[in-house]
């Protein structure tokens, strides 16, 4: 019995702004790479000329958010392993601190990264095609954008963000595995190999992304999030704090 | 390409890798501040939460509808498979034809090029057994392709010129078409109303305006300008 008995949500909320602060250089490397995406786009290794000597010819000149996501895709399994490095891990436990508070402060700092991410990757695609009209003047665009597709712009933001979630969440869940065993991530590394968990992964990646119906994509997005994160937990449940 | 692409993806990664995990106990001059990359971050949401919402109300001024269509794998074998079924006599699709017309002709057809070689539409000669002192013209649309998209109608066709028992065929239109398209990434599109499915790198299919001239059996035809883009459909059938 203690005169003042801190509260989980207390706890998540102060480690929440905690993680924050220690992970701002994360969202500066978004920036960054944002800005790197914006710069290939531009250097046009997408225009197509069409030159024949009997034949018009025709110069295509194709831009598209793709890069974007790659890119931002890249940053979040990288900042999903870094995120639960030893280092990360100590500086959580210097005050006052649970191992589920660590994990559901992760978690909360990861889905508010991804949904940072899935904005920034849409709202680029947006600042692309900015770009675009004020160097061509006419452009032909194929994805309708807010106004002329309100539904299409929505159901783009929300497929980002489930894809930077996802990626947040796999390299969460490797980083946590990694600290489990080491022996077990380079089984799983070798039984990559084999037919059985290429066909695994195969059927994974399917049952996800082949998905007609959005609404069903989206569920399946959340149910994955929160079985990674159970992997995660279990698996770095039982080690001592600091492992 | 990929290459390229796949080299500067690891090479951000490295970036990524070196500078999340080197760690520093406390700041050191030319290092941000916590606070500074926030305030990064905020501002680059905030610009671009402006461009996004100019852009929009720019869109529907600047953008034009995607007017290219995507052939269907059906015609562009009809439209390659065109001359071949011509020589064999089989059908061809009538949406491939242009125009058709008729023409009177004496005892000889005189062919007249108005370009230089391989630069006007391709010529096949038929002879027809009935000897009704008319030549029956079909023109073919010309077909250019990049991946997969039609730009055909960006192609203009210049008619032949006929006068007594001469025609003329004039040099292929040369002119210059510039496309600018914006698609978001292929993936994100995959639910929307609008999926795109992205560029798989480009390649054209394309071919010249061809015409066929369907003359009597006993008119003579003479090629004064060489004979390179004229096919006789008998001599080629041996």
């Amino acid at each position: 019995m203690y005169l003042t008995e801190p509260k989980l949500f207390d706890i998540v909320k102060k480690q929440f702004r905690f993680k924050m602060n220690a992970h701002a250089a994360a969202f500066t490397m978004l920036v960054f790479l944002q800005g790197v995406s914006f710069a290939l786009e531009l250097s046009n290794n997408n225009a197509f000329n069409h030159f024949h000597e009997m034949m018009p010819s025709i110069t295509w000149i194709s831009f598209s958010s793709g890069q974007f996501l790659g890119l931002t895709l890249v940053w979040a399994f990288v900042l999903g392993v870094l995120i639960t490095n030893t280092a990360r891990k100590n500086e959580s436990f210097s005050f006052v601190t649970t191992r589920l508070s660590h994990h559901l402060a992760n978690f909360l700092f990861m889905v508010f990264a991804s949904v940072i991410g899935g904005i920034t990757v849409v709202l680029c695609g947006s600042m692309l095609k900015l770009f675009t009209f004020f160097r061509y003047g006419e452009v032909a665009v194929q994805t309708p954008g807010l106004i002329a597709a309100p539904g299409d712009f929505f159901i783009r933001l929300v497929t980002a963000i489930a894809l930077v979630s996802l990626l947040f969440f796999i390299g969460y869940t490797i980083s946590s595995l990694f600290q489990f065993s080491r022996i077990l991530i380079v089984l799983l590394f070798l039984g990559w190999m084999t037919p059985f968990l290429q066909r695994f992964a195969e059927n994974g990646i399917g049952f996800l992304f082949n998905e007609p119906s959005f609404m069903l994509f989206v569920v399946k997005i959340v149910m994955t999030l929160f079985i990674l994160f159970g992997i995660s937990v279990a698996s770095t449940n039982r080690l001592e704090v600091g492992q | 390409m990929i290459g390229i692409m796949t080299l500067t993806f690891i090479l951000i990664l490295g970036i990524l890798l070196f500078s999340l995990t080197k760690r520093k106990s406390h700041i050191i001059p030319g290092q941000f501040k916590r606070r500074t990359h926030l305030t990064i971050s905020a501002v680059f949401i905030s610009f671009l939460f402006i461009t996004a919402a100019i852009a929009e109300l720019m869109e529907p001024f600047r953008a034009t509808e995607m007017d290219l269509v995507k052939v269907p794998a059906s015609l562009e074998q009809e439209r390659i498979d065109l001359e071949m079924n011509m020589m064999n006599g089989t059908n061809v699709d009538s949406t491939l034809i242009l125009e058709t017309r008729t023409h009177p002709v004496g005892d000889t057809l005189t062919i007249h090029r108005n370009h230089g070689e391989y630069e006007g539409p391709i010529v096949y000669v038929e002879r027809k057994k009935s000897n009704d002192a008319t030549v029956e013209e079909i023109i073919y649309k010309p077909f250019l392709m990049v991946s997969d998209y039609d730009f055909s109608d960006a192609l203009t066709v210049a008619m032949p010129v006929w006068t007594d028992d001469s025609v003329t065929f004039q040099q292929n239109s040369l002119m210059e078409v510039t496309k600018v398209s914006y698609y978001d990434a292929p993936f994100l599109t995959r639910w929307t109303q609008h999926p795109v499915q992205g560029d798989d790198g480009y390649s054209s299919v394309s071919r010249s305006p061809v015409v066929q001239l369907i003359v009597p059996e006993h008119v003579e035809i003479i090629t004064p300008s060489g004979d390179e883009d004229v096919f006789f459909i008998d001599e080629l059938n041996g």
